[in-house]
């Protein structure tokens, strides 16, 4: 039944109209499979000249996949279905083949090189310069170099240049080990622009950039659209889709569902379609009343790693009760990560104390946080969140091994069992606990890192952007495990960059700015413009 | 339905003829195969069972180091002492049966504290000192060769007095009691590595360090633990020499943890960390040893044996890695 609409849609969508309108980018009838799962199933995907299209589709939903196939990470072969780009049949073999033939692209996953320049990031593939040397800038020709030398001072020029053509604030010599995940983010577009593309691929660029950042991103993307540019634009957020695009195309379970123009835009109907059923409301919150204190921070003071003399946070004093949800707001670089991560025995502490359950503590290492019943969900997965060699099942019952061991001895059948049930609960898309995390799309990693710390049944939950890249669905879901763990006494500290979600789920908040706590709010003082406001009070004053 | 559920499973994931091809063990036995047929056909001698006894009663040596490497790297670590700090273990265990007089129980446990000891000192350095494994079991096989070497004074230690001889000669099964000791050690291996909270910690700080500490893994203990056991594991190995020749000396196992490590890969073991079969680690040295039994039963010329050694090994690793592409081909769909 659905196969068939499917059919039916590709038809309309896909070759029938191709004659009638300037397409930049096609894609038709993509058809992807995986052992045991099809991510795309008769797939079509267009963009015209100069358009920005969104898509959008649960995690697993297959988009990631297709954009794969886009931009040759799949290579010709190893999928069924024709691609054009400018109404020509392309078949890429390799990314860099894409990249050679106009397709820029920007994957999920942050993928910067830690030990370089900015500069040297962007141009890794032309270290020499060959692309850019031979034009003349400013009415000189450039000096040709015939060295086997990379050619640093025409590379600096060049980024520089790069850099201020796409508006990208950044500085070409910064050490990107330095850079805010966000920055990172910005650096891997500027690298993808620094071939000109006709199009421009941007899978879920978004879900680590602060709202300035985000700002900042559209204009980028608004400019590029202006000079011609196509780009394809991935995202969980409706917000940006009705913001940003043009168009908008909607996955589900690997198959195309619907296409809609911008006039015809609504966002409940572009949920029902995604998911499959209606939400009746986003943001489900259970308050319970607040039992002892948990967990207590006083005049926590954690040093820069690399920068003498600076202080990541400052002072930073707060505590959680059981049964609470204390959201940390503030923009994104404001410290509230890093406070997080010094609880959890990741940073070192410089000074300042410790409670837990009134107790002081001190927390050198995360096995040590684990020990005294801190969960953390990590805002970086890839690094701390998950073991790729393993697959679900061990991802998720390592951090509890005690509860399904007798003596020395792992249970496998009552690991199975805990794993199971969070795989379950979470509704993890994946065809069971034996699949490999490296294979799970973005949003369903996630869910594993969630569990994994649901597993070891914390005290304190620390959740660092626990939707991060989760579809609207799923969010759905965790806000309501978030509420189960309130429930039964687990006291929440919640990191957000999604105001309202934070606004919705906490019952108090902290607000940071410039790695200070700036003020506290209660439930009914706070609103997005006072926590706005008091999280951007340091740069007024500054400035 | 379940058993439908499973069928289709296994439709899904290849027949049953490429998944056996893709096992991990299974990779190894081919090129142990190929190998044998084709000594075989040139010196159908080879074929008997006094070379295979042979072989595997040979393995040993090796084989205990290379259970104590696999450790190693399982972890994400590896240890280049092995094979000197068993040379010296031995040496410990003969000079305490020598001039201490000691029985043959208390003689062994001397040489397999000594082995743990050493295992001991490189976690202390790699964990506390935050020292690379790579410079510190180098540095300790130094240290194990000049030990071995003074405390023997340079000659061979024999150690008849304990009368082990006709326990080391006795060959139950067409074996020897030796070789079924080492057999039982692969299984409890595998039981470790597999089945105990140990064996995931292991694994999960080889996958990946920070995923382990975030999951309340100890990693320095877990570490900690792995050195000492492939101390054990080296010193097993030194005392099976000094079993088996009924004197210790300082020149028996020089190139050893080279071999080890070789046999471990070929086994499959990932050099990555994380992942990895001690039965594939043990084919791996049966794989090694039927190598260099099959040259020299062809009569090679011993450094041209070197040579072909080098370059079979490479073949199959070679073998292997095209296998794991296989296996990654059909996941990714390349
Ligand atoms: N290499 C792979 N091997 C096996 N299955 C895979 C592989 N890559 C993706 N899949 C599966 O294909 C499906 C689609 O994944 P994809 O990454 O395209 O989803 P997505 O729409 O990008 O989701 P998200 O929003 O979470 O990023 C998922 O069920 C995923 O598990
Ligand atoms: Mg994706």
């Amino acid at each position: 039944m659905q196969a068939d609409e499917s059919i039916r849609f590709s038809q309309d969508t896909g070759a029938e109209s191709a004659g009638t309108q300037q397409f930049a980018m096609q894609a038709i009838n993509i058809t992807k499979r995986f052992p045991g799962v099809v991510a795309n199933d008769n797939v079509c995907l267009n963009v015209r000249k100069g358009e920005v299209m969104g898509l959008i589709g649960e995690n697993g939903a297959g988009k990631s996949t297709l954009l794969k196939v886009l931009n040759g990470v799949y290579p010709h072969g190893s999928y069924t279905g024709t691609l054009l780009l400018d109404g020509r049949e392309i078949r890429p073999a390799s990314p860099n083949d894409a990249m050679l033939l106009g397709v820029g692209y920007v994957p999920q996953e942050i993928n910067v090189l830690k030990y370089f320049s900015v500069a040297e990031n962007i141009f890794m593939f032309d270290l020499r310069m060959e692309s850019t040397r031979d034009k003349p800038q400013d009415g000189r020709p450039v000096r040709k170099s015939r060295t086997p030398f990379a050619n640093f001072s025409e590379m600096f020029r060049a980024t520089k240049q790069l850099l201020a053509d796409n508006r990208i604030d950044l500085n070409p010599r910064a050490d990107v080990r330095k850079l805010s995940i966000g920055q990172q983010q910005m650096l891997m577009i500027a690298r993808a622009l620094a071939i000109n593309p006709k199009v421009l691929i941007l899978d879920e660029p978004t879900t680590s950039l602060s709202g300035k950042d985000v700002a900042q991103l559209f204009m980028v993307i608004r400019h590029l659209q202006a000079r011609g540019v196509s780009i394809i634009f991935v995202t969980h957020k409706l917000a940006e889709i009705v913001e940003l695009t043009d168009r908008v195309t909607i996955l589900r379970d690997g198959k195309n569902i619907s296409v809609y123009e911008r006039s015809q835009y609504n966002t409940r109907k572009i949920v029902q379609d995604m998911i499959g059923r209606d939400i009746a409301a986003m943001y489900v919150k259970e308050a319970q009343t607040p039992g002892d204190e948990v967990l207590r921070v006083e005049n926590l003071t954690v040093e820069h790693p690399y920068v003498a003399n600076r202080n990541l946070i400052e002072n930073v004093s707060f505590s959680v009760r059981r049964g609470e949800i204390l959201g940390m707001a503030g923009l994104v670089g404001a410290g509230r990560s890093e406070a997080c991560m010094a609880i959890f025995g990741m940073l070192p502490v410089k000074s300042g104390k410790i409670f837990i359950e009134g107790k002081p503590v001190t927390i050198r290492n995360s096995q040590e946080a684990v020990r005294h019943g801190i969960g953390m969900v990590s805002e970086d997965r890839k690094k701390f969140g998950l073991n790729f060699v393993w697959d679900i099942r061990n991802n998720i019952g390592i951090s509890n091994l005690g509860a399904v061991a007798r003596g020395p001895f792992v249970l496998k059948s009552a690991l199975s069992r805990r794993a199971e049930k969070y795989f379950k609960s979470l509704r993890v898309k994946a065809r069971s606990i034996d699949t490999r995390v490296a294979t799970l799309s973005g949003g369903n990693q996630q869910k594993i890192v969630i569990a994994r710390s649901l597993n070891s049944q914390p005290k304190l939950m620390i959740l660092d952007e626990p939707t991060k890249g989760i579809d609207v669905g799923s969010k759905n879901e965790i806000y309501g495990l978030i509420n189960e763990m309130t429930k039964e006494g687990v006291a929440v500290v919640m990191i957000s960059s999604e105001l309202p979600e934070l606004l919705a789920m906490s019952d108090r908040f902290v607000v940071m700015a410039e790695g200070k706590v700036v003020g506290e709010l209660a439930q009914d003082q706070a609103t997005e413009t006072s926590v706005m406001e008091m999280a951007t009070t340091t740069f007024k004053t500054v400035s | 339905m379940k058993k439908d559920a499973e069928a289709r499973l296994r439709s899904q994931s290849g027949s049953a003829l490429s998944r056996f091809l893709l096992n991990p063990e299974v990779g190894v036995l081919i090129p142990i195969v190929i190998l044998s047929i084709v000594t075989t056909s040139i010196k159908p001698s080879f074929f008997t069972w006094k070379y295979f006894s042979s072989i595997l009663m040979g393995s040993i040596f090796i084989g205990a180091a290379a259970m104590g490497e696999a450790f190693a790297i399982m972890s994400g670590e590896i240890d280049l002492s092995v094979g000197m700090n068993g040379t010296f273990s031995g040496v410990m265990a003969a000079y305490a049966c020598i001039n201490w007089g000691f029985g043959v129980v208390p003689t062994l446990l001397v040489g397999l504290g000594t082995g743990a000891l050493i295992g001991a000192f490189n976690g202390f350095c790699v964990t506390k000192l935050k020292l690379s494994s790579w410079i510190t079991t180098l540095a300790t096989q130094f240290i194990c060769t000049g030990l071995a070497v003074t405390v023997s004074d340079g000659y061979p230690m024999s150690i008849s007095s304990l009368g082990t001889s006709g326990f080391t000669r006795a060959r139950p099964l067409g074996l020897s009691w030796l070789f079924f000791i080492f057999i039982g050690l692969i299984v409890v291996c595998d039981i470790i590595i597999r089945k105990t909270k140990f064996g995931y910690r292991l694994r999960a700080v080889g996958g990946n360090q920070e995923f382990a500490q975030m999951s309340g893994i100890n990693v320095k203990r877990v570490k900690m633990m792995v050195f000492i056991i492939s101390g054990l594991f080296a010193a097993v190995g030194g005392l099976f020499d000094v079993l088996v020749n009924a004197s210790a000396s300082s020149t028996f196992g020089v190139g050893r943890e080279f071999r080890a490590i070789i046999s471990v890969a070929i086994g499959g073991i990932s050099m990555a960390g994380g992942a990895g079969s001690m039965y594939g680690a043990g084919l791996g040295v049966l794989l090694f040893h039927t190598l260099w039994y099959a040259l020299r039963i062809l009569k090679i010329d011993t450094n041209l044996q070197l040579v072909l050694i080098g370059f079979i090994l490479l073949l199959s690793v070679l073998l292997d890695i095209f296998r794991k592409r296989v296996e990654a081909r059909r996941l990714i769909g390349g």
